[in-house]
């Protein structure tokens, strides 16, 4: 099994949107192990309030979401001027297949994590996401 | 299926935590364990049998993201025998 170097998320900043809430605790759990300031929505309207108010430096976002889903909430996001977070790094997880992966890149998605995942995966596409955001 | 008796929390925690271990990495197991464990409100030195089911559960469903639904039952039903072996309790 792949190991993490430790505390590799320090001083990023995750807003988690997922419904099903013992996923996104354990999604909070393993990114706070390694250091991230987390934030959760379990809606598409409770996940833009949560941006706008905390401005994360990654959006790690089920598109499966109830109501408005995933999609249509980067889309919100993205409406918005760079200097409110539009440009934000935004990750999809989703249990849908890799085929789906140019859609979701094109919808304005930076990665499409595809469930099952692992939390090194996570880890690092978060990682990787808040580093080029930074440049 | 044997019930799970009541345990020293922190055995409870560390038995769990084993377990998981080989899935997904010792630290993001002991992560996902205490953060399931302090989301029930579980703060007592003992743990009931009823807890540690509720904090299996937890566990499980929060690993679907992880490995699976099949998988994450399994690793569900792994963690309850190790709690009902009294593994947890040397």
């Amino acid at each position: 099994m792949a190991t993490t170097v430790a505390r590799v998320l320090r001083g990023v900043s995750v807003l988690v949107v997922e419904d099903d809430e013992d996923t996104q605790h354990m999604l909070r759990a393993i990114l706070e192990t390694e250091g991230a300031a987390v934030s959760t929505a379990g809606t598409a309207a409770e996940g833009l309030q949560a941006f706008l108010s905390q401005q994360p430096d990654v959006v790690v976002c089920d598109l499966g979401l109830p109501g408005a889903d995933g999609y249509a909430l980067l889309r919100q996001i993205r409406g918005l001027p760079g200097i409110l977070g539009g440009t934000t790094a935004a990750v999809a997880l989703t249990g849908y297949a890799a085929e789906l992966t140019p859609k979701v890149l094109h919808a304005g998605f930076q990665a499409h994590l595809q469930k099952p995942v692992m939390p090194d995966d996570v880890i690092k596409t978060v990682a990787a996401l808040a580093l080029q955001s930074r440049h | 299926m044997a019930s799970i008796l009541p345990q020293p929390s922190e055995s409870v925690v560390e038995a769990l935590t084993q377990t998981l271990t080989p899935y997904i990495g010792a630290n993001m197991a002991r992560s996902a364990v205490r953060a399931q464990k302090e989301r029930l409100g579980f703060e007592g030195a003992v743990m009931s049998g009823e807890q540690a089911e509720g904090l299996i559960t937890k566990v499980g469903n929060g690993l679907n993201v992880f490995l699976g639904r099949e998988r994450a039952a399994q690793v569900v039903e792994e963690m309850r025998r190790t709690l009902a072996g009294g593994d947890a309790r040397a």
